[in-house]
């Protein structure tokens, strides 16, 4: 009697279900419910589930193995096969290990640097709803710019008008900040004010310390781990005192976790945003633009909806503004929010995902090429296997587990050498990346893609070709595998030459560029100049400082500043000018600079004169324009005009104070009494260590305490361009690695092709053939290809060149001596590859290669 | 030669005892009382399906079981006949040649 509430573990029955099947209906599965019955009712419900369980799990074993046993079979064979084909051709396997190897290597480094990239502020929890709000300046004259400063009030009116926004954060780094600590000065840089809602929105933790009460305090400091070990050592931060700037103390109320690397916020000291006051910013204010400000969205609000009720937020508050605001995800701010500097750039990350793909690309050819050159030695055995049975599918198998096992060889290789290469590359890439293999699934799964597509793309040729031999076929001799195959492999090789000579094309064009820009008539003489940051007191010492230093013998030239000609945000202005249109409203850059500047730098005055120290009222009201400014306001005679309360005294001939990546911007210069930051001093060719070491002297005794910070400026002008340096380095290594990869192949096929060839140059040896024409023979095939790819890696590369040069505002010309050396140095490197193998394959003396026959 | 293993005999000899109602529950209760041997379940279908598959075991759908699913029903074929007696045959030719009484090793 069946009794149907007798029901066997389930999930034993689950996993029975999952790991066997059969075609019949009533299937082992009702079997054993069937037995389970009985043996219930005869030993209990105890015996009968144990019963059930073994049952199940032994019947789970012997299914899996009935089901695979003979492929362990042949897969044990497949794996002999692949080992004694390695070992008969060691240095095939050698070119083709380690060309794939050093391809993989490439691959896997660049690619840690990409997912660095991309990963950059997506730690923070709460990393989709937080949002920077960027401004939106459209020009009367067509001209947009975007920024994402925001006046003060900004952040705080956001959370009050509407519901979307739950958190605001307001941010200013306040750099150069001198820090002391009993008799201990630094001078610290990541010195910022926040709202104390940063950190409730970003993931930056707390070590010590109350997150909720830190920053409530309008005294309090909260620093990073680092910073507190290099303040503190080992004694307890919390509670202790530091000074700021000589005047205002604080005490350290919290210590945070150090910020990672791929945050675009770095900071190590917070001082609550409300006691920026201090430091001289209005807290209460509609017009000053120079607060980041950031806030924190709830669960799925329509950004697009929100970014349409912001648009004219600061309009509402300010009538003359003329920004539009917008919302900016924080994830996208690294990679497409270009600023200048260390900023990422999408561009770049797609420039680098391409250079990956072509290196793997070209050791994946290699691969194939060897392999189907090969093909024609393994023909024999597919026939065999066919004969004894092996279906298509079995074949294509073997062969894709062929090109597995020696990617896999290739990618232990690889790891091996991105391991020893990971120091060197990080320093060319100003990154701390790791090969942490625990710490990083996305690493392992990429490795493992890049294991996958290797062997399926260099797998792809010899598995789909060589299965399908037909075996009567092969096995009579009447199919010659490598004949077939040829234009297969020189179709490749061109492929491969054109993704090189098109890689040389790009380095050498980036390497001009660069070269180019470092070496661009700037508009200022940057050669010997030292800048001075002024700090403290000094401000107001700054007459004093001057003076001394003027003094000196070594000194040619000084002048105060409120920015660098180096630095690339300066402060702007809403500008009003005599003959304005009233529609027409602008954002100008203004520039603080004294009397020194022109003589200092160098510079070259178009129209009227710069300031003088002879007429009192330029303090007052001079101002000077730059050329681009002159064109901005439309004005035909500019001296005397009216500007901003000011009077055109002179136009300075535009010179470059940003990035070569944009055009010269228009800019007006004033010359207050007060409002400099830095000092720039000429300083003589000779004698610099000597005239250094008494600037030091004089900064010392006016400014006991406080450490002297300077910096050459053309040292600041190579720092703009780090990131383009950095790129092109990069660049530089892996096209030259991507040629080493296709020369190696090409070495490999050549010595194949000479192989092949040993009885026919035997015979032309006998019969006279003088060296040189051999060593023609074999190469001519080969430059006829090289010379193809030539053909269309030159047009290929104009145009990929034009569309990435088109970021430059000022660029080199795409001369067609670049293309020549491209395509004519990748062609000579190929001859020499195979020429090596043509002249050793023509000494060999004819006897050797004949005497078989 | 047609041989069987041990486990391939026993599941023939069940089969050719149980007649008309030869499947693979009452197969694996026959064995169990034949051999003592709780057969796992897994093995009993591979099996089947290897005997059925050389040709030894005829199949057939039978009436459903209550569960409303039709039982496969088997039957021994001619092929799996013949097998049977030439493993017989190699037994007792084999058990014939031994001593009747086995000594024991030291």
């Amino acid at each position: 009697m069946k009794n149907t509430s007798k029901i066997p573990p389930s999930l034993a029955t689950k996993l029975l279900k999952e790991f066997t099947s059969y075609d019949d209906e009533f299937n082992i599965v009702d079997t054993l419910q069937d037995l389970y019955s009985y043996k219930h009712e005869t030993d209990g419900k105890r015996k009968a589930d144990l019963w059930y369980w073994r049952q199940v799990l032994f019947s789970i074993t012997k299914n899996l193995y009935a089901r695979s046993a003979w492929r362990f079979v042949m897969i044990k064979n497949y794996l002999k096969i692949a080992v004694r084909n390695i070992k008969k051709a060691k240095g095939y396997a050698f070119i083709n290990i380690s060309g794939l190897a050093v391809g993989m290597a490439c691959c896997i480094l660049i690619l840690l640097w990409i997912s660095d990239e991309l990963s950059f502020d997506r730690f923070h929890e709460k990393a989709d709803r937080l949002y920077r709000v960027a401004d939106r300046e459209e020009y009367s004259n067509g001209d947009v710019l975007y920024f994402s400063t925001n006046p003060p009030n900004l952040g705080p009116a956001l959370k009050e008008n509407f519901p979307e926004v739950i958190n605001s954060a307001r941010y200013r780094n306040l750099r150069g900040r001198i820090i002391q600590l009993n008799d201990h000065v630094f001078n610290e840089d990541n010195f910022v004010a926040a709202d104390p809602s940063l950190f409730k929105m970003f993931s930056f933790p707390f070590v010590q310390g109350n997150v909720k009460s830190a920053l409530s305090d309008p005294y309090g400091i909260v620093i990073s781990e680092a910073t507190a070990r290099k303040y503190f050592g080992n004694t307890d931060p919390l509670g202790q005192n530091i000074q700021v700037d000589n005047r205002i103390d604080l005490q350290v109320t919290g210590v945070f976790g150090d910020i990672p690397s791929n945050s675009h916020l770095q900071f190590d000291f917070v001082i609550p945003f409300e006691s920026i006051e201090e430091y001289g910013y209005p807290l209460d204010n509609w017009g000053c633009y120079a607060f980041k400000t950031y806030v924190e969205l709830v669960d799925e609000s329509n950004v697009d909806v929100l970014n349409g009720k912001i648009r004219d937020f600061i309009k509402q508050h300010n009538e003359t503004a003329i920004v539009t605001l917008s919302l900016q995800p924080v994830t996208d701010i690294h990679l497409f929010c270009r600023a200048y500097g260390d900023a990422g750039d999408i561009r770049t990350v797609i420039l680098f995902a391409v250079i990956a793909g072509f290196v793997l690309l070209t050791a994946c050819i290699n691969f194939m090429n060897l392999s189907t050159a090969r093909s024609g030695g393994r023909a024999l055995e597919v026939g065999l296997r066919k004969v004894v049975g092996a279906n298509r599918r079995e074949i294509i198998s073997q062969f894709y587990g062929d090109t597995l096992i020696l990617t896999f060889i290739s990618l232990i290789l690889a790891l091996a050498l991105v391991h020893f290469s990971l120091p060197w590359f990080n320093t060319l890439a100003g990154k701390t990346l790791s090969l942490n293999l625990e710490q990083n699934a996305s690493l392992v799964l990429i490795l493992l893609g890049t294991l996958l597509i290797t062997s399926l793309v260099a797998g792809s040729y010899p598995a789909l070709f060589l299965s399908s031999f037909q075996p009567n076929k092969v096995l009579r001799g009447t199919l010659k595998a490598g004949a077939k195959s040829s234009t297969f492999r020189r179709t490749l090789v061109t492929v491969q030459f054109v993704l090189t000579i098109t890689m040389i094309i790009g380095t050498l064009v980036l390497n001009r560029q660069m070269h180019f820009m470092r070496h661009f008539k700037l508009g200022y003489n940057q050669d010997q100049v030292l800048t001075i940051g002024l700090k403290g007191d000094l401000e107001r010492n700054k007459e004093m400082l001057k003076a001394e230093f003027q003094k000196l013998p070594g000194v040619s030239g000084i002048s105060a500043v409120s920015d660098l000609p180096t630095r690339l945000s300066y402060s702007r202005i809403l500008s009003e000018w005599e003959g304005r249109d009233s529609d027409d409203k602008f954002l100008i850059n203004l520039l603080l600079a004294d009397h020194g500047l022109t003589h200092t730098l160098q510079m070259e005055m178009a129209e009227g004169r710069y300031f003088s120290h002879e007429i009192p009222t330029d303090t007052s009201e001079g101002i000077v324009v730059n050329e681009a400014a002159v064109r901005l306001m439309g004005m035909d005679s500019p001296l005397g005009k009216r500007v901003l309360g000011g009077r055109i005294i002179g136009v300075i001939k535009d010179f470059h104070f940003a990035s070569l990546h944009s055009k010269i911007e228009p800019l007006l210069i004033g010359c207050p009494k007060d409002g400099y930051r830095y000092l720039m001093v000429k300083i003589g060719a000779d004698n610099v260590a000597e005239t250094h070491r008494r600037l030091q002297k004089i900064w010392s005794r006016i400014n006991p305490g406080i450490p002297m910070e300077y910096e050459f400026l053309d040292e600041q002008f190579d720092r703009i361009y780090r990131s383009d340096l950095r790129v092109e380095k990069i660049v530089n290594a892996f096209s030259f690695l991507t040629l080493f990869i296709a020369c190696l192949g090409l070495f490999g096929l050549a010595s194949f092709t000479a192989e092949q060839r040993t009885k026919e140059i035997g015979i032309r040896r006998v019969l006279g053939a003088s060296m040189s024409r051999i060593v023609a023979l074999l190469a001519r095939e080969f430059t006829k290809w090289v010379l193809l790819s030539n053909l269309i890696a030159l047009p290929l590369g104009y145009l990929i060149m034009r569309r990435m040069m088109a970021s430059y505002a000022y660029k080199v010309s795409l001369s067609w001596w670049i293309f020549i050396a491209a395509g004519g140095g990748a062609l000579i490197i190929a001859l020499i590859t195979v020429s090596f193998q043509a002249i050793r394959a023509a000494n060999t003396r004819p006897v050797d290669a004949l005497q078989y026959e | 030669m047609k041989k069987l293993t041990v486990i391939e005999e026993a599941v023939m000899l069940a089969i050719y005892r149980l007649k008309d109602n030869a499947y693979s529950v009452t197969i694996h209760q026959e064995i169990l009382d034949m051999t003592g041997k709780d057969m796992i379940i897994g093995t009993l279908f591979n099996t089947l399906k290897q005997l059925h598959h050389k040709g030894y075991l005829l199949k057939k759908t039978g009436k459903p079981v209550k569960s409303g699913k039709s039982i496969m029903l088997y039957q021994i074929s001619n092929k799996g006949i013949e097998a049977l007696e030439q493993t017989r045959a190699m037994h007792s030719r084999i058990w014939d040649e031994m001593p009747k009484v086995l000594y024991r090793g030291g």
